[in-house]
């Protein structure tokens, strides 16, 4: 019974729904068109470089019925990650045409562009593919001052050319404040390559190698395993090597030497002791062979002292060599290149006595010397910036705007370059990790400066070749746009 | 059937009053009923607290007890009474100190007993235990008892009871004579608590793990710097014993 009952209902209900399943919906709307967007002139995707403008120009973009263009509309470009870096929707522009810098980390992006006619509120959308190219793998790192405020830049190497690209920072978690102290990478750890930026408003921290991110674990201070304020700022970082560095804050030196398991703890310009010593900030270290000493000046008491990379002290040298008798100033110190495979310390000394100037060289790790003569430069006291060329041994420096090369061997001085009214800021060798860069090693840096250009891109930088028998420099490459350059370093890969 | 399925449905929603609990409230301590931090299968009624990994300016912690009411929510504060059980071994003003006053407050169904633990010289070679019951009065009851069992023990927890047991005993841990030995010297309390001070980090634990290496090497540079200075200063550090603190070999 109650089955049949059922069975009925169920025709029942069914033949209501066939019934009503097929009447023509006979409607009573007044169709009008209404103004549309005709995307037309736009490509199917972009690529762009990071930090570059990206620039779309949307001239061929048409409207069905508003034909100039002139009616009220709403736009905005959208981008979305299509590599689930994130969920976000980031808006890059609110104009009708796009030409804004690209801050957007690399990847492949959904783009859209969205216009709204805001007489009808009826919104259009094209979609297109967005490329942006990492533009910050590897080249140089140049610390600015602008108008007193610190900028990093970076002269990018990409597709085998280098090309300038300003404020790399612009888009990161980071603001520099205070003023610039330095710019320094080396690979700190196996996982985490170094890009350290200095300054006084920020302390020194390092940088998301790959993004240039940034977050408080990368300060420094976190490097260390005595406690230090959180934005502890080291006047100086020197790379000894893979994992390998050291650093000067708080008048003393600090050791990082990871395969050793030495992290930064106690400052290390102390006698085995206890007593501690005023430290130079011209160091020594060579960077192929990490077990070669490390080579500081102990101002004071006037004497070369060493570092055996691992023990939290530092030992006198034994040497007597006429090099290491005590009592001179040193002026300046730096390992370089010179001198076979194991290179060679430079050390310019001066005698307070009788007011010479010396340069000393020697091996550092069996203090060996291997030259060592009284400077005879032309005006060699008022040099304002000191290098010494890796593949000659000459002393670079310059007084004013003009650079000069001494030879140590025949006590020769040649003006190489004389740059007008330019100041120049940083005159300087690097040091380099990876063979491929090499050449760049022995070139001269010079950065000028002109006062009475345009803010922020009146510094310059230049390289030169050094030619055999103190021949001209000459100019092998030219990067322009910079503020008064304080640092340069070179990011490696 | 459609007539019955609109008769039933008018009727199925008459309203059924039930009667809110009645009588005294009861309270009784959190920890044996939900759990320590909620952890129903960590149901207590003692807990253990060292000083030893705190460094010795730390002298005293407030320790809080949850409690809690199966009851009704009232919109005033209610007093609840606590005793110190005879079997405790602490001395209340001595080892421990309980405040006068202590109240579930209005709208609330849990309360805080604070016990402010003073960290004594006695304690460092033995234990002390504070044993703390709950007293009825005209709020309360606290007659609550339960079937639960305490971890892999066949006792009854206890709901209106708690033992705090308070140490600050520090011996020389796992480790020390395997490797720290080596580096920091003979162990003495002295010297790990002056290690933790100096660089500013509470007492490691080397009883489960070793050190890492990195870190402990920074550490104990910070140490010998600081034990060479106070050398060099005229202000050896000394052992409890009268002589001075030395390292290790390898230090």
């Amino acid at each position: 019974m109650i089955k049949n009952i059922k069975v009925q209902l169920f025709f029942l209900f069914a033949c209501f729904i066939f019934m009503n399943s097929c009447n023509k919906d006979e409607g009573n709307y007044d169709y009008v068109e209404i103004n549309e967007v005709v995307f037309e002139g736009l490509l199917e995707d972009y690529t762009v470089s990071r930090f570059d403008n990206l620039v779309i120009s949307t001239d061929e973009v048409k409207y069905t019925k508003d034909t100039d263009g002139t009616g009220n509309y709403e736009y905005s470009w959208e981008a979305v990650s299509d590599n689930f870096l994130d969920d976000n929707i980031y808006v890059i522009s609110t104009e009708k045409d796009m030409n804004q810098q690209m801050l957007l980390k690399p990847g492949v992006y959904t783009l859209f562009y969205l216009v709204k006619d805001l007489n009808t509120d009826v919104e259009f959308q094209y979609q297109t593919k967005l490329n942006v190219v990492n533009s910050i793998y590897q080249g140089w790192m140049v610390l600015n001052d602008v108008d007193g405020e610190p900028r990093l830049d970076m002269i990018s190497l990409l597709d085998g050319e280098y090309k300038e690209v300003y404020n790399v920072l612009a888009g990161s978690s980071l603001t520099l404040t205070g003023k610039p102290g330095f710019v320094e990478c080396y690979p700190y750890q196996p996982s985490f390559y170094g890009v350290y930026v200095s300054t006084s408003g920020n302390g020194t921290t390092k940088l998301e190698p790959d993004t240039f991110d940034w977050g408080k674990t990368n300060n420094i201070s976190y490097e260390f395993v005595s406690s230090q304020p959180e934005d502890l700022e080291v006047t100086t970082l020197y790379p000894r090597g893979n994992y390998f560095s050291v650093v000067m804050a708080n008048s003393g030196f600090y050791v990082y030497n990871r395969v050793n398991n030495v992290y930064y703890s106690t400052p290390q310009n102390v006698r085995a002791d206890g007593i501690s010593f005023e430290v130079s900030p011209h160091i020594s270290t060579s960077e192929s062979f990490g077990v070669f000493k490390m080579v500081f000046y102990d101002n004071t008491n006037k004497k070369f002292v060493y570092h055996n990379n691992y023990t939290s002290n530092c030992f006198d040298v034994t040497s007597t060599a006429p090099v290491f008798t005590p009592g001179k100033d040193l002026k300046y110190m730096v390992w370089n290149s010179y001198g076979g495979m194991f290179g060679t310390t430079f050390a310019i000394l001066k005698d307070p006595s009788d007011g010479k100037n010396y340069i000393g060289m020697f091996e550092s790790n069996s203090f060996t010397q291997s030259h060592y003569s009284e400077i005879k430069a032309t005006n060699f006291d008022q040099a304002e910036h000191i290098a010494i060329d890796p593949t000659y041994a000459y002393i670079m420096y310059n007084i004013g705007s003009k650079v000069y090369e001494y030879d140590v061997f025949t006590g020769t001085t040649v003006e190489m370059l004389d740059k007008g009214g330019l100041e120049i800021t940083k005159l300087e060798y690097r040091k380099f990790f990876k063979s491929a860069n090499a050449e760049l090693a022995k070139q001269l840096i010079v950065c000028t400066y002109d006062a009475s250009g345009t803010k922020g891109s009146n510094g310059i930088m230049e390289l030169y070749n050094v030619p055999a028998i103190q021949g001209q420099l000459e100019l092998n490459t030219s990067f322009s746009g910079f503020g008064k350059i304080v640092s340069v370093a070179y990011r490696e890969r | 059937m459609l007539i019955c399925a609109t008769v039933l449905s008018v009727i199925a929603c008459k309203e059924d009053k039930i009667e809110l609990f009645s009588g005294t409230d009861v309270l009784y301590f959190k920890w044996s009923v939900d759990g320590f931090n909620n952890d129903l299968s960590n149901r207590i009624d003692s807990v253990y607290v060292s000083f030893a990994s705190k460094t010795p300016d730390v002298m005293d912690s407030i320790y809080n007890i949850p409690v809690k009411i199966l009851g009704n929510l009232t919109d005033f504060d209610r007093e609840f009474k606590v005793q110190v059980l005879p079997t405790s071994t602490a001395v209340e003003g001595v080892d421990f100190v309980m405040p006068n006053n202590v109240f579930v407050p209005a709208q609330s169904v849990t309360a805080m007993l604070p016990i402010t633990l003073l960290r004594t010289q006695a304690i460092q070679n033995e234990v002390v235990s504070i044993k703390v019951g709950l007293v009825p009065n005209e709020h309360f009851r606290t007659d609550y008892y339960g079937t639960a069992e305490r971890n892999e023990k066949h006792e009854l927890l206890k709901y209106n009871e708690i033992e705090v047991v308070v140490s600050d005993i520090l011996n020389k841990p796992f480790w020390w004579d395997r490797i720290i030995k080596f580096y920091l010297g003979d162990y003495s309390r002295k010297k790990l608590t002056l290690f933790a001070t100096v660089n500013n980090i509470p007492i490691p634990n080397w009883e489960t793990a070793p050190p890492s290496i990195g870190t402990f090497f920074g550490q104990k540079n910070v140490f010998k710097a600081y034990l060479l200075e106070q050398k060099n200063n005229g202000t050896p550090v000394l052992e409890d014993d009268g002589t001075e603190m030395k390292l290790g070999p390898y230090a």
